[in-house]
């Protein structure tokens, strides 16, 4: 019967993506994108720009998907997970998910660090993360703590500034 | 590398096109986001997990819903059709206009043990406790979603939720600004045709009115015969939603009705040498709800829902009219930090007026009923993973006085993507006004030497509640970012349940001769012990193909109580299928065509000696250009016809034809 065939047959053409992208789709572009609008400390280590996540991972496969192959600078992208801070210190952006607890306490261990924290946790950049992630009408926002960023010896362009919805610790 | 389609800012339109366009399958490209500018991240919208969504994740019950996506693919142009595609329901077509749709088991025409809501409206008839699907249908378009819970909803819903609750929400005229035509025609369904338009009103408010016209042909019966069921509809309605300052909503829907249909008919239980005849069958009615909400700042919200409801119907000669008036109030707040409490009233005025014929008649003729309910339920989080939740409905109906329906769920979050749930239940089934005050003839024969002898039917005033006492288990978890699955098992002990007990025979004087009188009467004695479960799973073989395989189980265990006589119960228990199997294909192909199956098996209906078939539906359907769609969908494509159910109470049964329908969907 050739419709129980079909199906099968026409699957092998190019898929077209189904749907609007979800929630941590789009947040994984902005890891990527914001790594743009950031500069590092010039004795940074690595040959390779990671991308850490700490905590229980709430991308999976996706965020590997979407970088793979991709460079910033003349560095290749990797993306690695941890479940301990320490082990992230040498990665230049850390997401730290929800699920990392006590808040406070994980990001203070990453102060001096060159480490871009990033969470969607509530309350994020309050508790020391430099850019955190609010959901507002369908659509990703963020907010930047530059205080955090400035001990983290991390250099954010005005650009980011600007596109941010709230900027703790302006520039005097 | 292609361009990022960056949605619009949300004007209505815009949105209406994006809706149309997620429902049809164009979309992002995950390497494409990577490119994307900061300005196109931060104007992507999302889909995001809705508190609602969570809240599913942790519902100790079993639910399934009908999405949009699932509606619009579909191909149904009906609400039963679209009921088809939920485990656990049983969807058996009688004749054009009238269908047996039950849940878990007890399936006839007027199977009383589901509760379906429009918007929170009952749409129940009491006279003879069922629903005319023929007279709530609603056009495709107007549909937001169906949720579908198995099991008894006493707790919240209350009486005559026994097996299950079946909730048609129809879309919020906020979000269907503009108009949208589709006009739908096909080889049995001549016409399905629907026009809607919608816009702002005042500067919080918005409104969408509507119509559609529905045709469909004559089927045949199984021995070829014309079946006479054609049927036409006219229906109309409008909906408003308000937003009054930051915490109240205000919504105001209404809708008129005008059927006209035909049976085929023969007596109400056929019997040897019964003739058929064709009767026409019309019915006409409206109904008008109002809701209004506040939502507080600690989350707590209240509501109030009036509704009025009315229609006249004239089948197999019987006219009925039926209005109803209802209140209903719900409370939720939170009572401490680890306490979710819901608690409401309700008070439901029904009158019924059923004339009387030569072979039917109700005492008394025009009755009015009141029905008095109040419900609370309190969600206890026991755990950050474990939430208990208890409830207790108590109701007062005319006939049957108080009843109380107690529930008990638990559910636990084992994982962030898994739930176990546990749940123990009592419901119950209040009597229609049919089975208290009704006597009808059901038929006459011969006897030996020729004597005639009629066979009627008598209504019990001391007719009980039927009852039900349950016990489920469930398990719903994301197994993959590309699975999920959903199971759900049950056992249940009815008790009290409605059969028919024959009185003695008497002989009479009919004009000047004799004629012997052989008289039933409504009991109940019966019983059954149910058990069985149902598996659904979601499947996203690739970005652009879903498969959703659904299965169900049940076993009924009917008898009668011993000492009683009664012959009709046990075959009317039997008229659900033990085990049902389907799967539907969800294809996205490129050209923006997309390509959607459902294949199912359903097993025999032993009560009434239909045999175990398969059937096959397929869609078609190609998007022009932003604002139109075409599809072609062609339905039962396995054999020319076959009788899904067969006849019931005086209707006979016709086929389900072989079909195809064509329909274009314009959106302006």
């Amino acid at each position: 019967m050739l419709w129980a065939i079909s199906p099968f047959l026409v699957a092998l053409a190019l898929p077209l993506a189904a749907q609007a992208p979800t929630e941590y789709q789009v947040k994984a572009a902005f890891l990527y994108n914001f790594a743009k609008f950031v500069e590092w400390p010039v004795n940074a280590p690595g040959t390779r720009f990671c991308i850490g996540i700490l905590g229980t991972d709430p991308f999976g496969p996706l965020i590997d998907e979407t970088l793979a192959g991709r460079t910033l600078g003349s560095r290749g992208v990797v993306v690695r997970r941890f479940s301990r801070p320490e082990d992230a210190f040498d990665c230049q952006i850390v997401f730290v998910a929800s699920s990392a607890t006590p808040l406070k306490l994980l990001l203070r261990r990453f102060e001096g660090k060159a480490v871009l924290t990033v969470g969607d946790a509530p309350a994020f950049c309050q508790s020391g993360g430099i850019i955190g992630f609010q959901v507002a009408e369908r659509r990703i926002r963020f907010a930047v703590n530059l205080e955090a960023a400035e001990r983290a010896q991390l250099q954010l362009s005005s650009k980011l500034l600007s596109l941010a919805t709230k900027v703790w610790g302006s520039r005097r | 590398m292609s361009r990022i389609r960056v949605k619009p800012r949300p004007a209505p339109i815009e949105k209406l096109l994006a809706l149309a366009s997620l429902a049809a399958g164009v979309g992002w490209c995950q390497k494409d986001l990577a490119d994307a500018s900061l300005e196109q991240l931060l104007d992507t919208q999302v889909t995001t997990v809705s508190k609602k969504q969570e809240k599913l994740a942790r519902t100790a019950a079993a639910v399934f819903v009908v999405t949009q996506e699932d509606i619009q693919r579909s191909g149904a142009t009906n609400i039963p059709d679209l009921l088809r595609m939920v485990p656990g329901v049983d969807v058996a077509q009688i004749d054009g206009s009238s269908w047996a749709i039950s849940i878990r088991g007890f399936n006839a025409r007027y199977s009383d043990k589901v509760l379906v809501l429009i918007d929170g409206r009952s749409v129940h008839t009491t006279a003879f406790s069922g629903i005319y699907w023929d007279q709530i249908d609603l056009p495709i378009e107007e549909i937001e979603r169906i949720e579908v819970i198995r099991g008894p909803g006493g707790s919240v819903w209350g009486a005559n939720a026994v097996n299950g609750v079946i909730s048609i929400i129809t879309k919020s005229s906020k979000a269907t600004h503009g108009g949208v035509a589709s006009l739908g025609s096909g080889s049995y369904t001549h016409a399905a045709d629907s026009l809607s338009y919608g816009g702002s009103a005042g500067s919080s408010g918005s409104y969408r009115l509507w119509g559609a016209y529905n045709n469909v042909a004559d089927s045949v019966q199984s021995d070829g015969a014309g079946g006479g069921d054609g049927w036409q509809r006219a229906h109309g309605g409008f909906r408003s939603d308000w937003s009054i300052g930051q915490r109240d909503s205000l919504t105001v829907e209404g809708d008129l009705f005008y059927n006209q249909a035909g049976h085929t008919t023969d007596s109400l239980f056929a019997l040897p040498g019964a003739n058929t005849f064709w009767q026409s069958q019309e019915a006409g009615g409206g109904s008008i709800l109002g809701r209004w909400t506040r939502t507080s700042d600690n989350g707590a919200d209240q509501s109030l829902q009036v509704y009025y409801s009315a229609y006249h119907r004239t089948e197999l000669g019987l006219p009925i009219a039926e209005t109803s008036l209802d209140f209903d109030y719900q409370n939720r707040h939170r009572m401490g930090s680890r306490q979710e409490v819901v608690w409401g009233v309700g008070y439901r005025r029904t009158v019924t007026d059923l004339s009387s014929q030569s072979w039917i008649s109700f005492s008394p003729r025009v009755s009015a009923d009141a029905l008095y309910s109040a419900f609370v339920e309190d969600e206890i989080r026991v755990t950050d993973s474990l939430w208990l939740t208890l409830g207790t409905k108590v109701e007062h109906n005319p006939y049957t006085g108080f009843d109380v329906e107690p529930s008990a769920r638990l559910a636990w979050t084992a994982t962030p993507r898994s739930t176990f749930w546990l749940s123990a239940g009592r419901a119950v089934r209040q009597p229609a006004r049919a089975e208290a005050e009704i006597d009808v003839v059901l038929g006459t024969v011969s006897l030996a030497a020729g004597t005639p002898a009629v066979l009627y039917l008598l209504g019990n005033p001391h007719a009980n509640a039927e009852r039900m006492t349950d016990y489920e288990a469930g398990y719903r978890a994301q197994l993959s970012r590309n699975l999920s699955l959903d199971a759900a098992t049950f056992v249940s002990f009815y008790q009290d349940l409605e059969t028919m007990a024959p009185l003695p025979p008497a002989i009479a004087q009919y004009g000047s001769g004799y004629v012997m009188e052989i008289p039933y009467i409504y009991a109940n004695g019966g019983k059954a012990f149910d058990y069985g479960g149902e598996l659904a799973a979601n499947w996203n073989v690739t970005r652009s193909w879903r498969i959703s395989p659904a299965y169900s189980m049940l076993h009924v265990n009917f008898r009668v109580n011993p000492g009683s006589e009664d012959s009709f119960g046990p075959a009317l228990a039997l008229c659900s299928p033990e085990y049902t199997w389907q799967t539907r294909s969800l294809l996205n192909l490129p050209a923006k065509l997309s390509f959607d199956q459902t294949v199912s098996w359903t097993a025999r209906l032993p009560g009434n000696g239909i045999p175990a078939h398969w059937r096959v539906d397929i869609r078609v359907a190609r998007r022009l250009g932003e604002s139109a769609e075409v599809s072609l969908v062609g339905q039962n494509l396995l054999q020319p016809g076959f009788l899904e159910f067969g006849g019931q109470y005086g209707i006979v049964g016709t086929e389900i034809p072989r079909s195809i329908f064509g329909r274009v969907v314009l959106r302006f």
